[in-house]
């Protein structure tokens, strides 16, 4: 608390209210005998940033979707219609792609969750503690790679006879190509450190006592793990899985690049973004209900705090 | 929890296939850097260091470092300011809209890139081009500050969480007024908060690379772009190699600072 | 040859239709006269001083000053003699590029067929007194005065450099090597699963080709103006591909690795493509098959705005003379424009090997042009399929 001490002097106090520092401290006045005025400072700026500036142009992207293009010049016709969306609806490829794309999404999330705990579970609780900031930090290193480096490196380690078949060679297996396996597995490893950083950070954060309290309960391991932790870890889980949800529910390179001929529904924005911006928005609007879905159920664990 | 062995050896074969799967591709972004062809290949015909000397003489890659630089920097600014903003309005007052607020503050970074991308890019050109501004460097920070000032206020929001409002009344009982006691209670309290939080901004922000797209000005190259425009070019693919195996190598420099800032946290920083 | 043609097609083909918009007839029909009619600009019939700058916008590795390789340079020499010190934004999309110009801060622009039409339509882009370009002379006659870089007989820009998109195949894999579309077609069936096709919309045009030669009951004449039944034909031509493709490329490296791999063994390339797979081991061969072609040009225009005149003359001339033109084109991997180039390349072959001066190859090309609803090939009995339609049906092919 040493770093207390110069503030509740009171020498200090009296100094600050010397001479040529009124202004501030009448400011400083008003403001603390004004709450609805300090709350106000406060949230003037994010909110006009995120309300005005996000969300603004997220509402005129949707009303888009209610718009059409003219089929000559491209260029957006302001007429009132639901027609692409009865597209949207009505037409089996995007509900294939749609249905594929969660399907994608749910799957990089199981992977991610079952491969990040123990991964965690051990940087947390069983490495030595003085080595655990150094496994956070090889945990945390392949973010600084960049995104497209690592899916390239994935398109060799999958390419026909690459490094994955000649590893699986010995055993009578091969890789599984380019496609919606190899989709979801590079999506795996692209996201994982999203979902073991707040894994560890939970786990890391359990109380000791609570786990010495419920062996002296008699609980057996398994039990603790099942009764104990897991509910205290649960919301982690779900913080990643946020992350882990979302970013493969919108993207469009990766599956490029690994995808063979498979398209996600961020593909479909993708190419409709420069001839049919309406159509591309009301694309949009299919991951973003989605993901808003997703985030009020994750927000009941609490999740959305532990991000 | 005491594990028994056959658990303890378990976990960790587990964590070592696991720390063995995340490294592997990187190894491979190390070997390509070395590797002769100009396309990937495999196995590789030979090693050298040509491209390395390359790299390094390319000013394309070092400019789009320093504008990836500059652009997260300014990101992670006004994401520190907006996040700590936010944070102390949700977290020390109970108005109405709260709840919508803590939701609002995620949603930039949740929703797909691409989303958010086309809409402040179409944005942008009805708002501010009337105006004379063009998508560039600006356009750019306010995309990734925009869903920069989650992370920022989750560290915040997290800290004040436990940080009892008592030390600043204290402040304030010995005479100390609001930004006096902002500065110096609250503020050392918050340091290592706003470190964690803001490296993780500025981390999200220099991968970034869908909304960077949509809302970067013809002269801004970042880093991610730039690797984007010569991941394709056959002869430029093994100095991307080279700069993104350098670039992971000097990366633990601000992880491992920011583990150290944050270690009064057990785990450090959030995502 | 850019990076992400696909992506720019798409972005570029879109400014096309806007110029169909502004010089034909609308939807409602209200019965203007079709073709093209730009503003009337004139072009400059002498230069003045040199400026000391001029301001361009290119495609990625048509502008090279050394700074992504010291080898790459040819605009040092270029500022040397002329005294332009030359400043280049790199655009990645044929809008983008579209956009810059309007701006007016920029002389001069490399725009590629679609998005140049644009440009002239609007009044951006300046009629070229190509007398003023001496090496003009000297560009091969099949480049001068096509649909995508002049207006009525007026030229609007310099040619830069073509290509064709070639059928590759394993020559190991692929026996006996295939002389005809057939093979990524009706006979796909062979490699299935190791098929490659261009990630665009604009491939259809392929399928169109094919049927053209194949189903002469469809009466296709041009693969960019096909009616409802034959669009329904192409499109169905490809889906029926589709079960046989391994996947999709839009970038270099993508098809490379894969042909190295063996991940595909046939499907749509470009010279390039071919050569550089070729010297780093894979068994490829690239040929223009008996039915012909789809194939992209870009153009070199002045802005109508162009504060530096002369400069961006001096570098139209600059960039099309004989030594520059043939380090572009080699550096790119194309044909280059001037047919004098052919001696200046480090790569003797480099003319032979792009078919640079086969004007009877260049014939059998059809450059990509972007499909309207006014068909192309004249007919006026029949509403064509537009470029937005061919965006929805690439998705569905896809699936």
């Amino acid at each position: 608390m040493t770093a207390l001490t110069p503030g509740l002097s009171p020498e200090s106090a009296r100094r600050a209210a010397g001479p040529g520092r009124g202004a501030v401290r009448r400011l400083a006045g008003a403001l603390h005998r004004r709450p609805r005025l300090r709350l106000a400072a406060l949230l003037t700026a994010p909110l006009l940033w995120l309300v005005l500036a996000y969300l603004g142009s997220l509402a005129a992207l949707f009303l888009s979707a209610f718009w059409s293009t003219d089929s000559f010049t491209s260029e957006v016709v302001r007429i009132w219609t639901t027609a692409n969306f009865e597209e949207l609806v009505g037409s089996p490829v995007y509900r294939t792609v749609a249905l594929r794309t969660v399907g994608v999404a749910l799957a990089v999330t199981a992977l991610c969750a079952v491969i990040a705990f123990p991964l965690a579970f051990y940087t947390a609780r069983v490495a030595h503690p003085r080595r655990r900031p150094l496994f956070v930090v090889a945990l945390l290193m392949p973010l600084w790679a960049g995104y497209l480096v690592k899916v390239y490196a994935w398109r060799l380690i999958l390419s026909e006879g690459g490094p994955l078949d000649w590893a699986l060679r010995p055993f009578g297996l091969s890789g599984p190509g380019y496609g919606l396996t190899a989709t979801v597995l590079v999506l795996t490893y692209l996201w994982l450190p999203y979902m073991a950083l707040p894994i560890h950070t939970a786990l890391a954060q359990l109380p000791d006592n609570l786990l010495n309290a419920s062996a002296d309960l008699g609980a057996r391991t398994g039990r603790t793990f099942v009764s104990v932790v897991l509910p205290l870890v649960w919301p982690a889980v779900a913080a990643g899985s946020v992350f882990t949800f979302s970013l493969s529910l919108g993207d469009y390179i990766t599956v490029q690049i690994v995808g063979g001929k498979t398209q996600l529904i961020g593909n479909l924005v993708y190419s409709n973004v420069t001839l049919n911006l309406p159509l591309a928005a009301a694309l949009g609007t299919v991951p973003v209900a989605v993901i808003v879905v997703y985030l009020l159920a994750v927000r009941r664990s609490g999740a959305l705090r532990s991000l | 929890m005491n594990l028994s062995r056959p658990a303890r050896i378990a976990l960790r074969t587990a964590a070592g296939l696991g720390f063995a799967a995340i490294y592997l591709p990187l190894l491979l972004v190390l070997l390509g850097s070395l590797n002769p062809d100009r396309s990937a290949s495999w196995p590789p015909p030979g090693l050298t260091l040509d491209w390395w000397a390359a790299a390094w003489d390319n000013e394309g890659a070092r400019e789009a470092l320093w504008t990836s630089v500059r652009a997260g920097v300014a990101a992670t600014a006004v994401a520190l300011v907006l996040g700590t903003l936010l944070a102390f309005a949700v977290q020390r007052y109970a108005f109405f809209g709260r709840e919508a607020v803590s939701f609002a503050v995620v949603l930039p970074i949740a929703l797909p890139g691409i989303v958010t991308g086309i809409a402040l890019n179409s944005a942008f050109g009805t708002v501010l081009e009337p105006l004379g501004v063009g998508l560039g460097m600006f356009t750019v920070v306010v995309g990734h500050a925009t869903f920069c000032i989650v992370v920022v206020f989750n560290n915040v929001v997290a800290r004040l969480r436990r940080l009892p409002g008592s030390y600043e009344e204290a402040a304030m009982d010995l005479g100390a007024h609001t930004f006096r006691a902002f500065r110096d209670i609250t503020f050392p309290l918050l340091r290592s908060a706003l470190l964690a939080g803001g490296l993780l901004a500025f981390a999200l922000s220099f991968d970034e690379i869908v909304v960077t797209t949509f809302t970067a000005g013809p002269g801004v190259q970042t880093l991610p772009v730039w690797i984007f425009n010569n991941m394709t070019r056959p002869q430029q693919a093994p100095v991307v190699n080279v700069v993104a195996a350098a670039l992971v190598l000097l990366s633990v420099i601000p992880i491992y600072a920011a583990q150290r800032l944050s270690s009064d946290t057990p785990g450090g920083g959030r995502v | 040859m850019r990076p992400h043609r696909s992506l720019l097609t798409a972005a570029a083909l879109s400014g096309l239709l806007l110029v169909t918009a502004c010089g034909s007839a609308d939807p409602a029909g209200s019965g203007k006269s079709g073709g093209l009619n730009p503003p009337d600009l004139k072009a400059p019939t002498a230069l003045g001083k040199a400026e000391g700058e001029v301001d361009l916008i290119a495609w990625a590795g048509y502008v090279e000053d050394g700074s992504n390789d010291p080898k790459v340079d040819w605009v040092s020499a270029f500022e040397k003699q002329t005294g332009c010190q030359v400043n280049v934004k790199t655009a990645a999309t044929s809008d983008e590029m579209v956009s810059l110009m309007k701006t007016g801060a920029y002389d001069a622009v490399s725009a590629s067929g679609d998005a140049s039409l644009r440009l002239i339509a609007s009044g951006d882009a300046a009629p070229v007194n190509t007398a003023l370009v001496p090496n003009y002379a000297d560009v091969f006659a099949g480049l001068k005065n096509k649909e995508w870089n002049s207006v009525k007989g007026v030229a609007y820009g310099i040619p830069h450099g073509r290509g064709a998109n070639l059928l590759m195949y394993d020559t190991e894999k692929v026996r006996p090597a295939p002389d005809s579309w057939s093979a990524v077609f009706d006979k796909a069936s062979a490699h299935s699963g190791k098929v490659t096709a261009y990630d665009s919309p604009i491939y259809l045009a392929d399928a169109a080709l094919y049927l053209k030669a194949t189903k002469p009951e469809l009466g296709i004449e041009n693969p960019y103006a096909l009616d409802e039944k034959q669009f329904d034909a192409a499109v169905a031509l490809l889906k029926e591909q589709n079960a046989h493709i391994g996947e999709y490329w839009s970038d270099y490296l993508k098809e490379i690795s894969a042909f190295k791999s063996g991940d595909s063994v046939v499907g749509t390339s470009w010279q390039v493509i071919a050569n550089l797979a070729a010297s780093e081991g894979a068994k490829v061969d690239a040929v223009l098959p008996k039915e012909g072609s789809t194939g992209w040009s870009d153009t070199w225009m002045v802005s109508a705005k162009a504060k530096h005149p002369t400069c961006a003359y001096k570098w139209l001339d600059w960039i099309v003379s004989p030594k520059t033109n043939a380090q572009v084109a080699e550096y790119f991997g194309e044909a280059p424009a001037n047919a004098k180039s052919c001696a200046e390349t480090a790569d003797k072959n480099h003319c032979a090997v792009f078919h640079a001066t086969d004007e009877a190859y260049w014939k059998r090309v059809h450059f990509w042009t972007t499909p309207i609803e006014q068909c192309l090939d004249g007919r006026t009995d029949a509403r064509c399929v537009p470029y937005a339609q061919w965006v929805q049906a690439w998705n569905e092919i896809k699936g």
